[in-house]
């Protein structure tokens, strides 16, 4: 048994070690030109460049799902628990698990064939919410269970004094809950930035010019170190580790950020 | 004598489950009136239908009809019913997140007083009226972490009275609370019935004997008697009450 | 008779419920409205393993096959990955080494699978080939699960390794997890029992056998709808055998190397949809079945 852990945890230990050996001499190559210029030809000799559009990409397609996504998940998860007397509450669940349980390019397949074949193109717009479909019954499951740990009693102190649902919501639920609110949309988002089916049919595949317009087509990281993966150019696939391991340094930080958060006491 | 709140033949249901039967009663006016009974019967049940808390977090089924000011209170907006009721728990429950200042401050927020004086006098003549300012007028902007349980409820009693509220309600107020903060509290009620009508659960005869005015003895869901202090304690015997001297 | 007066609030949460059930009538209609499509075009087949789409045949027996196969292989190893470790973090470290492997596992677990996939396709593959898969078909050549020679690195052993390594930190959560709640007046009775370290363990396993199968359940319907690794890692070929070592196409690849082409080759996207919608049911199928088991073990621990 003792051997199987062993070879799990090499294993396991190894791909990342694999990742910095192979990733940080691109990161030094570039330095911070990595995150805003655009990536490096086919035809060049090394791996110079950035995931500038890429990145943006990312950026606003992830923080436009969190957008979406919280205001539903943070009003539904609510509802759900004030109202777990009522049937409506389980629909809810039901419904946040059905979500939950469609595989990810299914998404962009539906996103793809209802919002891009009528825009006529891919574009941020599609992949956002292709990520919101992804993000909301993710960010419902964590409210829910904050909301449900919130002490009944202060949420009744909060309506005794003529507080509406809403109001309870914003200042009392909000208020008591605000680290574990803000510490799962920080790891939703970290997820959703890592995500990768969604966007392939969504997005796009523009690496090399930076779109700000949500209705043009742009790239993600994920989807960059997707395509740059399987490429025959020798650069392009060194250009990818770097782009790895940018994606693992943000995973990482924004994971390890969520676990920092200091709870109200009770 | 003026019945602030007023019991019709009520009836409650809560999720299929009958608590109350064909209660009528009045709670007068400017008085404090005390709920008696065995655990059990309904009388939290009865205080928490008049400031509509039921209907929050269960299915409830209501039968006749309770008036507040003559209006009933389903004709009521229930938020407007509830700003003017006020209520105090049996867990004292200052919000966690606000400070001590915050506490009390909070129910004229909301309303939108927005002078800082005035919140400031009203804030300050609350803790006063709950018997708390001496003890936190230094620490008005630390946490209600740093406060004993009969400090918390106190504190809670003062949020529930910064507005003034016509009634006040208070479920088994000190039921958790030690008897030095119990006789503290009793003081500061019997002070406040000028200001609001006190209405007040118990299942302690003595704190009812010691505070009360009007009794209303609520038992297996029924309003069994009520009156004054002669009308139920000397006259009736009632053998419940004797039941309940006796625990 | 209980009357309130709709809200700000009240419209925005009626548009939130509005807009969960609009995706999820919006996924149903779109994948059954396609699939039916696709059961008409009698290219289409559950069943053949022919896939041409210059002539319209969509034979999805192959990419099913592989999907399952490859889920069911993977699952092993995950299994035998993901059970010694969680054991080893919950009943041989403490302390700040504990600490670290749980934050490990945690932050592992939501790794983005694409990581994997390039690292599996860029490094993982060749090594593996070299050192594993070669002196397997060598040396044990005659088993049929290692007949066939491992030309590249991109076949279902590697694929299955790769997944495995992404799926056991979120296995190992979900096992640490049901450890946590074995009530303590279990373990408490078996070492006043005089029970040896091992035997209790040997306990708490079996009492959290069925946490430890849903968990499975759940990381296979993982496996089972990943795209990344298995378009990169698993060789992508059509064609099925019993050795371990050749390539594999799953659905998820197939989709990704073929979808959006129906101007081009006729019904291919209709026979994606349906393999996206067997691909869900399936997917839906484990997950309940995990759940039941979940919630099943979990009433079954109260006394």
């Amino acid at each position: 048994m003792l051997i199987l852990s062993i070879i799990a945890l090499l294993l396991m230990f190894s791909v990342q070690l694999v990742l910095w050996l192979k990733g940080l001499p691109v990161l030094l190559l570039n330095g911070l030109r990595i995150l805003y210029d655009i990536p490096p030809l086919p035809s060049s000799s090394q791996p110079i460049g950035g995931l500038g559009p890429s990145l943006i990409g990312s950026l606003i397609s992830a923080g436009l799902a969190m957008l979406f996504a919280s205001i539903v998940s943070i009003l539904l998860a609510y509802v759900s628990v004030e109202l777990q007397h009522k049937r409506i509450s389980s629909v809810l669940k039901l419904t946040s698990t059905a979500l939950y349980g469609i595989p990810t390019i299914t998404v962009s397949m539906i996103v793809y064939s209802t919002i891009c074949l009528h825009m006529g193109r891919q574009s941020i717009l599609a992949g956002a919410l292709a990520l919101t479909i992804v993000a909301i019954p993710m960010e419902f499951t964590y409210f829910e269970s904050i909301f449900s740990s919130i002490p009944l009693t202060y949420k009744e102190a909060g309506y005794s004094m003529g507080l509406s649902r809403g109001q309870v919501l914003k200042k009392i639920a909000l208020g008591i809950g605000k680290a574990g609110v803000v510490s799962s949309l920080v790891a939703v988002f970290a997820r959703i930035m890592g995500e990768t089916a969604p966007m392939l049919f969504t997005i796009g595949n523009n690496f090399s010019s930076f779109a700000f317009n949500l209705f043009e087509p742009s790239s993600t990281v994920t989807t960059l170190i997707f395509a740059y993966a399987a490429s025959p150019y020798k650069v392009q696939v060194d250009f990818a580790w770097g782009a790895s391991l940018v994606l693992y340094i943000i995973y990482i930080v924004f994971s390890l950020a969520s676990k920092l958060v200091k709870e109200v006491e009770l | 004598m003026m019945c602030v709140l007023k019991a019709e033949d009520f009836g409650l249901w809560i999720n299929g489950v009958q608590i109350l039967k064909n209660v009528d009663l009045c709670i007068p006016e400017h008085k404090i009136t005390v709920f008696i009974g065995p655990s059990g019967s309904g009388k939290t049940s009865m205080l928490r239908s008049f400031n509509r808390l039921n209907e929050l977090y269960n299915d409830i089924k209501i039968q006749g009809d309770i008036l507040f000011k003559g209006v009933s209170i389903f004709d009521w907006d229930p938020q407007e019913l509830r700003s003017k009721i006020g209520m105090v728990f049996q867990t004292p429950n200052p919000f966690p997140h606000m400070s001590i200042y915050e506490n009390v401050a909070f129910p004229l927020k909301i309303r939108g007083i927005k002078d800082k004086e005035e919140v400031r006098e009203r804030v300050r003549w609350a803790l006063e009226e709950a018997s708390l300012w001496e003890e936190v007028k230094n620490r008005l902007h630390e946490y209600p972490g740093i406060l004993s349980g009969g400090q918390k409820q106190r504190l809670s009693i003062a949020r529930a009275i910064v507005t003034r509220p016509e009634v006040l309600l208070l479920d088994e107020p000190t039921s958790s609370i030690d008897p030095a903060n119990t006789m503290i509290i009793e003081k500061s009620l019997i002070g406040l019935k000028k200001e609001t009508t006190i209405v007040l659960v118990t299942h302690s005869i003595p704190q009812a004997k010691r505070i009360g005015e009007y009794f209303a003895l609520i038992y297996h869901g029924k309003l069994v008697t009520e009156g004054t202090y002669e009308e139920v304690f000397v006259k009736e015997k009632n053998p419940i009450i004797a039941m309940m001297s006796e625990s | 008779m209980i009357k309130r007066n709709l809200s700000v609030f009240d419209f925005f949460v009626l548009a939130s419920i509005l807009t969960i059930f609009v995706f999820l009538a919006l996924t149903g209609y779109v994948l059954i409205y396609h699939s039916a499509e696709a059961i008409k075009i009698s290219g289409i087949s559950l069943f053949n393993v022919k896939w041409d789409q210059y002539r319209g045949i969509y034979g999805l027996a192959i990419p099913l096959l592989g999907s399952l196969v490859l889920t069911m292989v993977s699952l092993f190893f995950v299994a035998i990955f993901s059970i010694p470790l969680a054991i080893l973090t919950n009943e041989y470290v403490r302390g700040r080494f504990r600490r670290v492997m749980e934050t490990f596992a945690d932050v592992s677990a939501g790794l983005p699978t694409v990581i994997y996939a390039f690292i599996g396709v860029a490094f993982l593959s060749n090594y593996l080939r070299k050192f594993v898969e070669s002196p397997l078909h060598n040396f044990l050549g005659f088993i049929p699960l290692f007949s066939c020679t491992p030309f590249s690195g991109a076949n279902l052993f590697t694929a299955s390794i790769v997944l495995s390594i992404a799926m056991t930190p979120f296995t190992i959560l979900l096992i640490r997890e049901a450890y946590s709640m074995i009530p303590k007046i279990y373990i408490d009775a078996a070492y006043s029992l005089g029970l040896f370290k091992e035997e209790v363990i040997f306990l708490k396993l079996s009492m959290i056998k069925k946490a430890i199968i849903s968990s499975l359940l759940f990381s296979a319907s993982r496996v089972l709808t990943e795209t990344t690794i298995v378009s990169l890692v698993a060789g992508g070929q059509f064609l099925v055998s019993s050795c371990l070592l050749s390539p594999v196409i799953t659905i998820p690849a197939l989709i990704v190397n073929n979808f959006g082409y129906s101007n081009i080759y006729y019904g291919i996207d209709e026979a994606l949809y349906f393999s996206a919608l067997i691909l869900f049911l399936i997917s839906m199928t484990l997950n309940i079945l995990g759940f039941i088991l979940y919630s099943r073990w979990k009433k079954s621990l109260v006394v």
